[in-house]
């Protein structure tokens, strides 16, 4: 298939199954513990028994990153399916219905947009607490505005489609008509996004993670686990925040691959087909 | 004594637009009997899409039906809310279009697009609707019609995409089908065939039709009644035998001569008849009659005032200073 034939494209891929597959055979993938304490072992360079090195309270670097990619992916999908859930949602029903409902709707995304979504996901985690859902719940709400927009967009193409008005002559209620004729149409941009969005979730919620107001210790996550290890670099054990590091860039790169792809595929030949 | 199924009194729709208001439909009475085919006939822009769209309540701002009655199996459609209207369009009155190309959801098989619309009207299990599709679908001949009913519409030509359009349509048993140019964007073979079809199927299912076209040969073969429409207005009323053998107004008369003749002399000096001049802006209409600045037949009334349609002979109406003398 074409889609394959595109190298980044398929390196994308496959560091997206790896990271799926660690994700969820990650009991059965980590060497270690990643949670043990062993002070014995603490701050061993990568080679031998620990291919990644150690950190701090001798915890296996490597089992960390594969136990942390099953906390990066829940992150990364749960505030894409939040943002996209409420965000498409409110999208279609601006661009559907119009007027003061869609005036209001998208000034409020405005509002919410004016703030860096970094800043606001804090302000967000912060008051609910700190913890991997209330990261969840950050990231997920300040990605809402993103996909309101594009559903909205779309929307207001496709409703003046003729198989909509054909729709609407067959007595089509305007449930029907979004859930039917529009909904489905509008797909394609939106799961380009959210392929997109998943690594700036993941970006986003390491933020956090690195402010300590994600993912809280003993757990595994990659922006902590950067955030724990930044001294070390300066100390000469650049192991500790590197390789974490390195799992984030991969993770994020692969899916702004194929996000990249999945647009080049579906948009031309939408346009070519129709 | 025939039941009147649809009366349209005094119809209005404008448009309310920038750059001022187009009254896209201006006075407008047509009835439809039980049983027959009413035509619609006009150049583009005339006001009979829109005449179609009103009646179905499809008008979005900045059009606007501002007043009018269209009477429905006792009751002024004008008059329902928006749910009474939905439960009508597709059940009771239906509309196929111009573009069949574009008229269909591109995500869904088809059989599933005429089982939606059944489902929406009628209660039966996904599986009961699924059937009457297949039915509908064996009622327009489209062969092989369980097979097909999986195809999506990108896999269908145009004829068959209008064919489906129609069992759609019909797949409620509406008493009347509007048709609205329903074989425009289609080859003349095809487009043979469909008119057949939509004859064929008013016999079988007892539904009238509106057949709104700009073609006076398809009126021809099927309209009991025709109505000519020019600017918004109606210019001549009759039934068919009348209106061909004796068109009273100019407009009418233009329109068939201009109508190529296969038997006409072929000479050098034989040239297309034309009616000269274009359709006039309808954000520029003057005081009188909407076609005298075309008309050969003009006198000097008018350019002053309009005339009433009259009923000049008995079912034959005209708007016409010159044919009510």
């Amino acid at each position: 298939m074409a889609f394959l034939k595109n190298l980044s494209v398929s390196v994308g891929l496959v560091i997206i199954v790896l990271l799926f597959f660690t994700a969820i055979f990650a009991n059965w993938m980590a060497p270690h513990d990643p949670i043990r304490i062993d002070l014995q072992s603490k701050l061993m360079p990568p080679g031998g028994r620990f291919l990644c090195g150690t950190d701090a309270l001798g915890r296996d670097i490597l089992s960390r990153i594969v136990f942390g990619s099953r906390v990066s992916t829940l992150i990364a999908l749960s505030c894409v399916f939040i943002g996209a859930l409420f965000g498409v949602t409110l999208g279609i029903i601006s661009g559907f219905f119009g007027g003061r409902i869609d005036e209001f709707i998208m000034r409020t995304m405005d509002m919410i947009l004016a703030f860096p979504s970094l800043i606001l996901a804090m302000a967000i985690a912060a008051s609910l607490g700190p913890g991997i859902s209330s990261a969840i719940y950050a990231v997920g709400f300040v990605q809402i505005p993103m996909y309101a927009r594009i559903a909205r967009g779309s929307t207001l193409s496709v409703r003046e489609l003729n198989f909509v008005l054909a729709s609407r002559s067959f007595g089509a209620s305007s449930w029907r008509l979004i859930f039917v004729d529009i909904l489905p149409n509008i797909l394609s941009p939106i799961i380009v996004n959210a392929t997109l969005g998943l690594g700036s979730a993941i970006l986003t919620a390491a933020g956090l993670s690195f402010l300590g107001l994600g993912a809280q210790p003993p757990m595994p996550e990659w922006g902590q686990m950067i955030a724990e290890g930044r001294a070390n670099i300066v100390s000469g054990e650049w192991w500790v925040p590197t390789f974490p590091g390195l799992a984030i860039m991969a993770t994020v790169l692969s899916f702004n691959l194929v996000g990249d792809g999945l647009r080049d595929i579906l948009d031309p030949r939408l346009r070519g087909r129709k | 004594m025939r039941e009147k199924l649809l009366t349209i009194k005094d119809l209005q729709t404008h448009f309310f637009t920038e750059s001022g208001v187009v009254k896209a439909v201006d006075q407008i009475d047509l009835e439809l009997d039980q049983g027959d085919t009413l035509g619609l006939v006009g150049e583009s822009g005339c006001g009979k899409s829109v005449t179609a769209l009103s009646i179905m309540r499809l008008i979005d701002p900045p059009g606007k039906i501002v007043a009018g009655r269209i009477l429905f199996s006792n009751q002024d459609l004008l008059l329902l809310g928006d749910s009474a209207m939905e439960k009508i369009r597709g059940n009771q009155i239906s509309m196929i279009f111009q573009e069949p190309m574009t008229s269909l959801n591109p995500v869904f098989s088809i059989g599933t697009q005429i089982a939606e619309t059944v489902r929406t009207h009628r209660c039966l299990s996904p599986k009961e609707s699924l059937d009457v599709a297949i039915q509908m679908l064996d009622l327009v001949k489209i062969p092989s019609p369980r097979q097909r009913a999986q195809d999506y519409p990108h896999e269908l030509s145009g004829g068959m995409r209008q064919r489906v359009m129609i069992a759609i349509a019909l797949s409620c048993q509406p008493s009347i089908l509007i048709a609205d140019e329903p074989t425009t964007a289609l080859g003349v073979t095809i487009q043979a065939q469909i008119m057949d079809l939509i004859e064929q199927l008013k016999e079988k299912t007892g539904t009238s039709v509106i057949l709104i076209t700009h073609d006076l040969g398809v009126i021809a073969e099927t309209a009991q009644f025709v109505a000519v429409m020019y600017a918004g207005k109606v210019m001549e009323y009759a039934n068919i035998k009348t209106l061909f053998g004796e068109p009273l107004h100019p407009y009418t008369s233009g329109l068939m001569r201009c109508i190529p003749r296969i038997d006409a002399e072929t000479d050098r000096r034989n040239r297309l008849h034309i009616i000269p001049g274009i359709v006039p802006n309808l954000l520029e209409l003057g005081r009188g009659c909407k076609f005298h600045d075309r008309c050969e037949r003009r006198i000097a009334v008018c350019e002053q005032e309009e005339p009433e349609i009259l009923q000049v002979y008995e079912g034959h109406w005209v708007r016409c200073w010159r044919a009510q003398e």
